[in-house]
């Protein structure tokens, strides 16, 4: 029986994952979002600048430090919002609830199975999988575009002010792209073991909810038989 | 719309638009560099002064803004290839444009002059010590010169040179 206990208890912890993982994505893509804003507006001031001193012999690359320190700044505090909205997501996921009934008897065990909603928990699971990799990806990009705004400043302050050279930046983007994999790469595999893990637990939990189901029915029929 | 396919199209026009941004960088182009004729070695033979080439070059598809600053460390005349001499007594400017006359950016490459062009680099400029007004004809009369947009004066003494060339491919 207590393995019956350990098996559903397990279940429960897995379902409790899934659910955490679907409230973080939407909060991660919040995040993505804001970071690309950032990207784009520190992307457009620099064409902005560029236009204006090829047409208008303005050089207005006096103004690339506080852009681009702006720019870096609305990335940081993106990353501190959507992380902390991330937080507040998965903080709200109520998880655990089956516990007290878990705790009760084999029926307990019984009633916390029969209260799942199959459908939604097992198109849960399908889309967890996806979200998993998605955050792996996710992550990877937004190191890939921190790396590569860190390695631009260098080049500003450093390669194009004090040695008056430049590195260009299809390069940089490269690098620290490549970068970027090779650090996030444990995560990656880590996300993409966790999808395929996930991808067996969604196969399991559909034969067993046709099991499960086929049994509540039989229960169901031969309560009826009784009680007439 | 679902929130969620919301959020796929916000982030998919922001990639689109960072795209279209990186694209229109990749456009843009800057040379840029400072030197003094003097340290280009003695003038060259039969010369009395140092006479060093001014050359600013480019693709025929980009328009390039240019911008050169010379400060004479001596008696210094500068020299165009139609013959007219200007003598240079302070700091002077020659800030001009160079039209796009259209072409079509093709592969290929130009050295001349210590100047390089290919479809990287379709903006450049040199200042080369020992040629002199007397042999540009037959210097440049055996280049291939398609597609490309040159303009070049002679620098004849000492001076320092600043030019800064900003252009783009339009």
């Amino acid at each position: 029986m207590s393995e019956a206990y350990a098996k559903v208890e397990q279940l429960m912890d897995t379902l409790d994952r899934v659910r955490r993982y679907r409230a973080f994505i939407p909060a991660a893509s919040s995040l993505l979002i804001y970071t690309l804003s950032a990207v784009a507006a520190l992307l457009l001031a620099v064409l902005v600048a560029n236009f204006a001193r090829l047409f208008f012999s303005l050089d207005v690359s006096f103004l690339y430090p506080p852009v681009f320190i702006l720019s870096f700044a609305l990335i940081i505090i993106g990353m501190f919002l959507g992380v902390r909205k991330a937080n507040a997501r998965i903080a709200g996921v109520r998880v655990g609830e089956w516990k007290s009934a878990l705790s009760q008897n084999l029926s307990g065990a019984f009633r916390v199975l029969s209260d799942i909603d199959w459908e939604t928990q097992l198109e849960d699971i399908k889309q967890a999988k996806t979200d998993l990799i998605q955050y792996a990806l996710l992550k990877t990009m937004l190191y890939w575009l921190l790396s590569f705004l860190l390695a631009e400043l260098f080049n500003f302050l450093i390669v194009d002010t004090l040695l008056s050279g430049n590195i260009n930046f299809i390069f940089l983007g490269v690098v620290t792209l490549l970068i970027s994999i090779v650090i996030t790469s444990e995560d990656t595999s880590r996300a993409y073991r966790g999808s395929r893990s996930l991808e067996t637990l969604y196969w399991q939990l559909r034969s067993f909810y046709g099991e499960f189901k086929q049994k509540e029915r039989e229960f169901g029929n031969s309560e009826q038989s009784v009680s007439a | 719309m679902p929130a969620k396919n919301r959020t796929k199209l916000i982030i998919g026009v922001l990639i689109v638009i960072i795209a279209f941004e990186l694209f229109g960088l990749s456009l843009f182009h800057t040379v840029s560099f400072q030197l003094n004729t003097a340290d280009l070695g003695p003038p060259p033979q039969g010369e009395t002064v140092q006479s060093s080439l001014v050359t600013v070059a480019k693709w025929d598809f980009v328009y390039a803004s240019v911008h050169i600053n010379i400060v004479p460390s001596g008696p210094v005349r500068l020299q165009f290839p139609n013959g007219t001499l200007i003598n240079v007594t302070g700091s002077d400017n020659l800030n001009f444009v160079m039209p796009s006359s259209g072409g079509i950016p093709l592969a290929g490459t130009l050295g001349a002059a210590g100047f390089y062009l290919d479809q990287s680099q379709p903006i450049a400029a040199s200042v080369s010590p020992g040629l002199t007004y007397s042999n540009y004809d037959n210097y440049y009369g055996n280049l291939d010169l398609s597609g490309v947009d040159i303009y070049s004066f002679f620098v004849l003494g000492n001076a320092t040179v600043t030019i800064n060339i900003y252009g783009a491919s339009l």
